[in-house]
C-alpha cells in the first residue's frame, strides 16, 4: 500500500533526481558489504596476531594493522553491519511508534490528543543526546541500552511529522467518503490516513539514519554503545586514538567510512525529498 | 404513506457557532418509497447538503445539534448507535458526492476502493470481491474494466472517477442513495450519462435516490418526485410534473422562470431579485418573503406551515391558492 502510494507518487514524475541514483547507489554499496562482509573480508575482524601490530598500508593488509595486528579493512567491512543495523533499527522503531502516535493524536483528538502531545513536548524540551546519554546510564552501556534510548526519544519527529499531515487530511473528502462507506476508525486510519501521511516522514527517516549512525558511533566512542572488541566504527576510532601520531590509519579509515554511510543516505534523503518535494 | 423507505419528519439541525446557534436546516420533512428518485431543489445555503449529511449522519459531532426523526425501513438513523450505523452505510444506505476527484484516495487503486465494501461488510474473499469491483465496473460503463482495477484516480476523467464512485457506493448493492450534486462538477454531455446511469441502476435494481441539485432541467429529466427548500425548510413538496408545471409556491414559480430556456432569445435572463438569506440571518416569517412578489403583511409576521394543497401535494405559503388557481407559470 505505502509502496504503492510511493511508486504513484514516482510515476508523476517522470526524471528522477540524480542525487536519488548516486544515494542509491552508495547505499547499495554498504549494504552489499555489510551482507557479504564473511566473503569479503580478507582477515578474522577480531583474530590479533601480535606479530604483526602496529603495521601501516601494505598490500596484505591495504589499510594497515591496529595495535593488536587486527586487519583494519576487515574490521570495517564487518564494522558496516553493526553501524548500519544501528541506523536501520534506530529509526525504525522510532518511525513505528511516531507514525501511531501521530495517527492516534491527529485522528482521535481530544483527550488523546492532549495526553500525547504533552508527553511529546516532555521530551522535546530536553536536549536529544543529553536524554538518550542519561537513559543509556540509567540502563548501562551496550547496543540494547543505545536502541531502547533512541527508541524512546527519536519517536517524537515522526509524530509531528505525522500529526500534522493527519490534521489537514482527516478533513479531506476522501475520509468522509470512506466513512459514507462505513468504514470503522481503525480502517480508516491505517488504510486510508497513513498512506498518504507518511512520505514525509519517510523522507525525514533518511536523514535520521545518518544522525541515528552518527549519534551511535559517537556514543560507542565514549563508551556508551558498542563494546569492544566488536568491530565497530566508534569504537575502533576510540582504540586508534592514542596512536593518532604513529598509526593514523587506525582511525582515519574508519572515519572515512563514518563519512561515506552518512554521505549515502543524505545523497538518499535529498533524492527522495526532490523527488515528492514539490507535491503540494 | 405505510410502504416508504425513508420517512423523514420534522430534522432539525442546528450549528452552534460563535456567534450563536444557527438553524441551518428547520423541521425538514419528506418520505420516499422503494425506487423513487425524489429531486431536492433549493440555492446554495438551502440546507439540502446539510441535511442529507444529517441524514447519512456524516457532520462533526461537536458543535452540532440534530432533531428529528429518520426513519430508515423502521429504523431510526438519527437514534442509531455508532456500530449500528457502521453497518448500514455502505449497505443499505450510500452517498455519492459533488467532486470525484477528492473523494477518491488518490494512493489506492480504484480496485481496491471499489472492493472494500465488499471486503469490510460482506466478508468476501479477496479474489471474489476483486471479481465484484470487476463486475460493479462493468455495470457502471466503464469499459475494459479487469485492465482498470489496478490504475489510479488521477489516471482517470471526471466522468469516469465519478462512475468510479458510483460503483464504490453500490458495492454492497444499498437501497437507498443520496446523491449530492452528482453531475455539477461534470460537463454537459457526461452528466447526462451519468444521470442515465443512475436511472438504469435504480430500474435494474429498485434503487431509491435522493438527488441533490440546483439544477432543474437535472431533477426534470431524472426525478418522480421533487422537494423544494428554501432558508433551511422544505417549501413545496410534490411530483415533478405538478411541482415543474403548476407550482404552488412562490419561489418555485420564480426558479422555473429564471431558468434559461423559458427566457425568449436574445432577452436578458430573468432572475430573483436579491440574495438568498444567510442561515444565520433569516428573516421573520416566510424566509421568501423579502423576495415575493406577492407578500402580504401576514407573511412578514408568520411563517406558513407546509400544507397539504391539491392531490397529495404540499406548499408552505399563505396564498397557495392564489398560485393554484392559475393554470400555469405565466413568465
Amino acid at each position: 500500500m505505502i509502496l504503492a502510494g510511493l511508486s504513484l507518487q514516482a510515476c508523476r514524475r517522470s526524471r528522477i533526481p540524480s542525487a536519488l541514483w548516486a544515494g542509491a547507489g552508495l547505499t547499495l554499496f554498504w549494504l552489499l558489504l555489510a551482507v557479504g562482509a564473511p566473503v569479503i573480508a580478507p582477515y578474522d575482524p577480531i583474530a590479533q596476531d601480535l606479530t604483526r601490530t602496529l603495521t601501516g598500508p601494505s598490500l596484505a593488509h591495504p589499510l594497515g594493522t591496529d595495535n593488536f595486528g587486527r586487519d583494519v579493512l576487515s574490521r570495517i567491512i564487518w564494522g558496516t553491519r553493526l553501524d548500519l543495523a544501528m541506523g536501520i533499527i534506530g529509526v525504525a522503531v522510532p518511525f513505528a511508534i511516531g507514525c501511531c502516535i501521530g495517527l492516534i493524536a491527529g485522528y482521535l483528538g481530544g483527550l488523546a490528543e492532549m495526553l500525547l502531545m504533552r508527553i511529546l513536548d516532555v521530551t522535546i524540551s530536553f536536549p536529544f543526546f543529553v536524554l538518550v546519554i542519561a537513559i543509556i546510564s540509567l540502563l548501562g552501556p551496550g547496543l540494547t541500552s543505545f536502541f531502547i534510548a533512541v527508541s524512546l526519544v527519536g519517536w517524537v519527529s515522526y509524530a509531528r511529522l505525522v500529526r500534522s499531515q493527519i490534521l489537514v487530511l482527516k478533513h479531506m473528502d476522501f475520509v468522509q467518503a470512506a466513512r459514507a462507506l462505513g468504514y470503522g476508525r481503525l480502517r480508516i486510519m491505517m488504510r486510508h490516513l497513513l498512506p498518504n501521511a507518511v512520505v514525509p516522514a519517510i523522507v525525514f527517516s533518511m536523514s535520521d539514519i545518518v544522525l541515528v549512525i552518527l549519534l551511535g558511533s559517537s556514543l560507542s566512542y565514549l563508551g556508551l554503545g558498542a563494546q569492544p572488541p566488536a568491530a565497530e566504527w566508534g569504537v575502533m576510532i576510540a582504540e586508534g586514538q592514542t596512536f593518532m601520531a604513529s598509526a593514523w590509519w587506525i582511525s582515519f579509515f574508519p572515519g572515512l567510512a563514518i563519512v561515506g554511510l552518512a554521505f549515502g543516505f543524505s545523497l538518499l534523503g535529498d533524492g527522495l525529498a526532490e523527488l515528492f518535494g514539490s507535491r503540494e | 404513506m405505510t410502504t416508504s423507505l425513508l420517512e423523514v419528519r420534522d430534522l432539525c439541525v442546528t450549528f452552534d457557532t460563535s456567534r450563536g446557534p444557527v438553524r441551518a436546516v428547520r423541521a425538514v420533512a419528506f418520505s420516499l418509497a422503494p425506487a423513487e428518485v425524489m429531486g431536492l431543489v433549493g440555492e446554495s445555503g438551502s440546507g439540502k447538503s446539510v441535511s442529507c449529511r444529517a441524514l447519512m449522519r456524516l457532520l462533526p459531532p461537536r458543535g452540532v445539534r440534530m432533531s428529528g426523526v429518520a426513519l430508515f425501513q423502521g429504523r431510526d438513523i438519527l437514534a442509531l448507535p455508532e456500530e449500528e450505523l457502521r453497518d448500514l452505510r455502505g449497505t443499505e444506505l450510500a452517498m455519492i458526492f459533488q467532486n470525484p476527484s477528492s473523494h477518491l484516495n488518490p494512493v489506492m487503486p480504484v480496485g481496491d476502493q471499489i472492493a472494500e465494501p465488499v471486503l469490510v461488510h460482506e466478508g468476501a474473499s479477496r479474489r471474489q470481491a476483486r471479481a465484484r469491483a470487476a463486475e460493479l465496473l462493468r455495470q457502471v460503463g466503464i469499459p475494459d474494466p479487469d485492465s482498470q482495477l489496478d490504475r489510479y484516480p488521477h489516471q482517470f476523467s471526471g466522468g469516469m472517477r465519478q462512475r468510479v464512485m458510483i460503483a464504490a457506493a453500490l458495492a454492497c448493492r444499498p437501497k437507498l442513495l443520496i446523491a449530492d450534486e452528482p453531475t455539477t462538477a461534470l460537463d454537459v454531455t457526461v452528466q447526462a450519462q451519468i444521470l442515465r446511469l443512475l436511472l438504469e441502476l435504480r430500474d435494474r435494481s429498485g434503487l431509491a435516490i435522493v438527488l441533490i441539485s440546483h439544477n432543474l432541467g437535472v431533477i426534470a429529466q431524472t426525478c418522480d418526485s421533487v422537494s423544494v427548500m428554501y432558508g433551511g425548510r422544505v417549501v413545496e413538496r410534490g411530483s415533478k410534473r405538478d411541482v415543474l408545471s403548476r407550482p404552488h409556491h412562490p419561489y418555485t414559480e420564480a426558479l422555473i422562470r429564471s431558468q434559461p430556456e423559458s427566457a425568449p432569445l436574445g432577452a436578458p435572463l430573468p432572475t430573483i431579485e436579491g440574495q438568498p438569506p444567510a442561515p444565520s440571518e433569516l428573516p421573520t416569517g416566510c424566509a421568501f418573503h423579502p423576495r415575493c412578489p406577492y407578500a402580504q403583511p401576514v407573511c412578514v409576521e408568520e411563517a406558513p406551515p407546509l400544507e397539504e394543497t391539491q392531490d397529495g401535494r404540499r406548499s408552505a405559503c399563505w396564498r397557495w391558492p392564489e398560485l393554484a388557481a392559475r393554470s400555469g407559470v405565466t413568465p
